[in-house]
């Protein structure tokens, strides 16, 4: 999540007070329009972060790390093998985005470090990690809402 | 600014000294882009007896955006240099830098008769075309990129776009232009994201041909006059991207999945391939088809580099056009697009 809930009600209250309301001429809209904007004023301190999205996402990260960090230290590159084992060891143990991002980021590092392997080496065990990327990739869009983005665009 | 009347029709007044008044009228503001902000107005400008009535669109520097920080001389300077070309860009006779004009710098073109399809399903699915348009439209539109490209950039004085050197240089610019806007946003970078970039550093393709690119050649950047078989191009627009390099870049960019409009066609007009050999047909030039993959990739890494851009502003209070906030549930379907151009999950 690149931003936060709260962040993203806060855009649509000033949206909906500075760009809406001053259009708005029908006295029954515009109550409607401010009770809107008063719920949803009051809205982000209810929200919860996903977490159990967010734990799937750290879990099946951590097992491709895992499987890539034995596999490596199976081919003779212990150092490697090493790092990733650390950067699985400190992550935050909690489920939540904390975890979440340190398997992120333990990711893009091992994707940097493929990159000094002898080709033939690399290409063949990236698809230990790919095959996470594929799978978040869908989880990730079957949670999302058919877009309306045809209508935004129209205006 | 309440008073953009009042102040266009002394931007116009300066612009024309032969005119005796200049009245402005019917000024309106669009919000179908998301980059630059845009507004459409009338100007007349009477000599003597005589009166002159067009139909103009100015372009402005955002506060914030997409493609920020914005500069958009080069782009003023392009458009103003083929202001007399037979290529459909409108005529581009003023640029402002001056910020006390209209708070920030502009530029002022001809307005282009013609609607703006978007890349969407529409009612039937089939997207915004009917086939005789399609039929109509796919030639026209590969033929304008192919007269795009084929501009002799050096003679008409863009060199000032900066041309990348031999071999993979062009490649390498780009990838590296939107690399560097990834981590600009400050935004924690995506695995599927780092994945791809080190897939396109590790397969540059060389470059046989340097030449003018548009940088945004897609459907939605098209102007078009619905006449069933007569269906006509009659404008490009949005050239913020303009610059030099590899002509398979815009080719990509135009076949991508992003504008598709969940269409099996590319730019909802045709298959790629048949929009690959209409270009080769008109250009004669032809495309490397591993080149034109790597540019693919390339092309959904790049909107995803706007999007981030855009959250990145949003997230900053820098703008607060909740359009922008969009692109924060956008971006898993450029990651799901991009496992699937990297062969990690079926192509759609």
């Amino acid at each position: 999540m690149r931003v936060s809930p709260q962040t993203l009600l806060e855009g649509v209250v000033r949206s909906l007070h500075d760009q809406v309301l001053p259009h708005l001429e029908s006295r029954p809209a515009r109550g409607q329009l401010w009770a809107a904007i008063d719920v949803l004023r009051n809205l982000g301190g209810r929200i919860e972060p996903a977490v159990a999205a967010l734990e799937e996402e750290a879990r099946s990260a951590a097992n491709a790390l895992g499987t890539l960090a034995g596999r490596l230290r199976d081919a003779g590159e212990a150092t490697f093998a090493a790092e990733i084992e650390r950067q699985l060891a400190a992550a935050p143990a909690e489920p939540g985005d904390a975890r979440t991002q340190a398997m992120r980021a333990a990711l893009v590092d091992a994707f940097a470090r493929l990159d000094t392997l002898p080709a033939e080496s690399a290409d063949a065990l990236r698809p230990i990690l790919g095959g996470h990327l594929a799978a978040q990739a869908v989880r990730d869009v079957s949670r999302l809402q058919p877009s309306l983005l045809e209508e935004i665009s129209r205006g | 600014m309440s008073d953009i009347t009042a102040r266009l029709e002394a931007f116009l007044a300066a612009r024309l000294p032969d005119a005796d008044a200049v009245r402005v009228s019917d000024v309106e503001a669009h919000t179908e882009g998301f980059s630059a902000e845009t507004f459409s107005f009338i100007a007349e400008a009477s000599y003597g007896t005589r009166a002159e009535r067009a139909a103009w669109v100015l372009k402005r520097e955002p506060a914030a955006g997409l493609l920020e920080p914005y500069d958009l001389e080069p782009e003023f300077r392009v458009l103003h240099a083929l202001s007399d070309d037979p290529l459909p860009s409108p005529r581009t006779p003023w640029f402002e830098a001056d910020a006390r004009v209209l708070e920030r710098p502009f530029y002022v073109m001809e307005r282009i008769a013609g609607e703006v399809p978007i890349p969407a399903p529409g009612a039937n699915g089939e997207g915004p075309f009917v086939a005789a348009e399609r039929a109509a439209l796919a030639p026209q539109v590969m033929r304008a990129l192919a007269a795009l490209h084929a501009i002799d950039w050096r003679a008409r004085g863009l060199a000032f776009l900066g041309a990348p050197g031999p071999g993979v240089e062009a490649a390498r610019r780009e990838v590296e232009r939107w690399a560097a806007r990834i981590a600009a946003s400050g935004i924690a970078l995506e695995p599927v994201l780092a994945e791809s970039l080190g897939w396109l550093r590790r397969h540059e393709p060389a470059s046989r041909d340097v030449v003018l690119l548009h940088g945004d050649y897609r459907l939605g950047n098209w102007l078009v006059e619905r006449a069933g078989a007569d269906t006509r191009l009659t404008g490009l627009l949005d050239w913020e991207m303009v610059h030099l390099g590899d002509p398979a870049e815009d080719v990509a960019w135009c076949i991508s999945h992003l504008w598709r409009g969940s269409t099996p066609r590319a730019a909802c007009l045709a298959s790629p391939e048949e929009l690959v050999v209409l270009y080769e047909a008109a250009s004669g030039r032809s495309i490397d088809r591993a080149a034109l993959r790597w540019f693919e990739v390339l092309a959904v890494v790049k909107m995803a580099a706007i999007m981030l851009t855009g959250i990145r502003a949003f997230r900053d209070g820098r703008t607060h056009d909740l359009r922008m906030a969009i692109f924060d549930h956008q971006l898993p379907y450029l990651h799901a697009l991009l496992a699937a151009l990297r062969g990690w999950l079926p192509l759609p």
